[in-house]
């Protein structure tokens, strides 16, 4: 039996976690260290780091171009299920950081109406999304309404 | 000025000190203001760029700036904020396609904003160009924002614009908003009111400003300015505001500004002990393509280039030059030059100082004390 040894990967792991950050930014804020605003400028949080952040938005809407609320988006990106819920004017936005700061091109994305009857009955749709090179996508959906 | 501190709160001072004195000799740029526009779409009584609807000063091109940050990029530096802001920058049309350039450089960006065009296909447009932070200015409830800002719809704006900011929140972790209110004596009874207000909305930031005299609220002072009783009421607000919690079990976080050094208030209106980062940290191209600090510092000794200049290089000047905001040296005359706070405070902020060779125009830690 071999004894796990603490390499450099390890403690690269430890250093970019949020507890680490979280511990990092208490010790900072008790002494008055830190920069979360800036004269009248807009504030930066303390762990926003846009390298690595991946975005995909837009709205579901049904044939006739209304917005659809409570449908359920979700995908799968390296065996991590990111998922959100439309809000009542259709719109949705789920955001996916990578550790190695690279952002994601293309990706399925699932609409699923999780509410049954409430605001009518849409099929299931799957949407394979290309973003671009700053791993943006606007996207609007439609979805087919089921006749009862 | 003579304030007693206990031992703790000196030692506190003295490694904020140290801290501060490692981040002006490493002199690294992280916050880079860009006056996109000096055009407003109101003429409030407190401005202080003194900003109008038309201006004599065009719009900076988009690809100018653009070529400021690529420049900027090339020199190799990893991490910096854009804050774009004005006059009113949602008079352009052209911030998502900025916006777009900024992140294709590996940036992030915000905007500071009024509130008065935002609606929800903008805000969406903004979102998806890449922007992670916003700033909106909210001077009181109805009335006293009213009259502040001279425009009868300006309220329900920014009401508006506050709403599409809480409900993206609820969506992305990285998105982050802030309201700011600029006090003055007509408002400063109606804060509890208007903090009660902000909470109802989701606000979970915010930030209050005196206002100093600069640019129309120069002209104004004596009507906006608060007097010392007032100023000390305002630290207490603040102070209390920090652990305040309302009837519905929810916070806000309020600091006040970077505005000048506050005695014993330090650490008690502020997460962060009073650093002023003008010129340290943080830059600004103006709106004219002269390069400052933050844009309430206009005076001509503390402008350091013009993008516009033959030789133009962002980092080399930013680099080689900033002197007088590195070494404040010369801001120790008059009052600082007798203050024992000196060593904690070098002199305010430095949109306090017409130029580097005269006394800050307004000291907190005087009046408070």
């Amino acid at each position: 039996m071999t004894t796990p040894s603490f390499t450099y990967y390890h403690f690269v792991m430890i250093v970019k976690s949020k507890r680490w950050k979280k511990l990092t930014y208490s010790i900072l804020t008790a002494l008055g260290i830190g920069m979360l605003t800036s004269c009248y400028g807009m504030p930066v949080s303390a762990d926003y780091d846009i390298r690595g952040i991946s975005c995909i938005c837009g709205k579901v809407i049904n044939s006739n171009g209304d917005p659809i609320s409570g449908i359920r988006v979700y995908l799968d990106y390296n065996g991590i299920q990111y998922e959100t819920n439309t809000l009542e004017d259709g719109s949705y936005f789920i955001e996916i950081k990578i550790d190695d700061n690279s952002v994601i091109r293309e990706v399925k994305v699932h609409f699923e109406d999780v509410d049954e009857e409430e605001n009518g009955r849409y099929s299931n749709h799957t949407e394979s999304i290309e973003l671009d090179e700053y791993g943006y996508c606007d996207r609007d959906v439609t979805l087919d309404e089921i006749q009862s | 000025m003579k304030i007693r501190l206990s031992l703790s709160d000196i030692l506190k001072r003295e490694i904020f000190r140290l801290y501060r004195k490692s981040v002006t000799k490493k002199h690294q740029l992280n916050y880079l203001f860009w006056e996109a526009t000096l055009r407003c779409n109101l003429s409030c009584l407190h401005c202080g760029s003194d900003c109008l609807k038309k201006s004599s000063v065009p719009d900076m091109p988009a690809q100018d700036f653009i070529q400021v940050i690529k420049g900027i990029k090339e020199s190799g530096l990893k991490n910096l904020t854009v804050c774009i802001t004005g006059g009113e920058p949602l008079l352009r049309d052209d911030l998502e396609f900025v916006g777009r350039e900024i992140r294709k450089c590996g940036y992030s960006w915000g905007i500071v904003t009024n509130g008065l065009l935002m609606t929800a296909e903008r805000f969406n447009s903004l979102i998806s160009s890449g922007m992670g932070s916003l700033s909106v200015s909210l001077d009181g409830l109805e009335e006293e924002h009213t009259y502040l800002r001279q425009n009868p719809k300006s309220f329900q704006t920014v009401e508006n614009t506050i709403r599409l900011c809480a409900e993206h929140k609820k969506k992305s972790q990285y998105f982050v908003f802030d309201v700011i209110t600029c006090v003055h004596h007509n408002n400063l009874k109606k804060l509890p009111a208007l903090r009660d207000y902000l909470i109802q909305q989701g606000v979970e930031n915010w930030r209050i400003f005196s206002i100093f005299p600069s640019g129309r609220a120069a002209d104004n002072k004596n009507e906006l300015g608060l007097n010392p009783s007032e100023y000390f009421e305002l630290m207490r607000f603040i102070e209390e505001t920090r652990d305040y919690v309302s009837h519905d079990n929810k916070r806000i976080h309020l600091n006040y500004s970077c505005q000048g050094y506050l005695g014993k208030f330090e650490l008690k209106v502020r997460d962060y002990f009073f650093f002023c980062r003008g010129g340290i940290s943080v830059g600004s191209v103006m709106c004219n393509g002269d390069l400052s600090v933050c844009l309430s510092v206009r005076g001509k000794d503390f402008i350091q280039g013009n993008i516009y200049d033959s030789d133009f290089n962002f980092m080399k000047i930013w680099n080689s030059r900033y002197e007088c905001m590195r070494n404040r040296s010369w801001a120790k005359i008059g009052r600082c030059a007798k203050c024992r706070s000196w060593r904690w405070c070098e002199g305010n902020g430095l949109h306090l100082h017409k130029d580097t060779h005269s006394e800050c125009t307004h000291c907190g830690l005087t009046i408070i004390s």
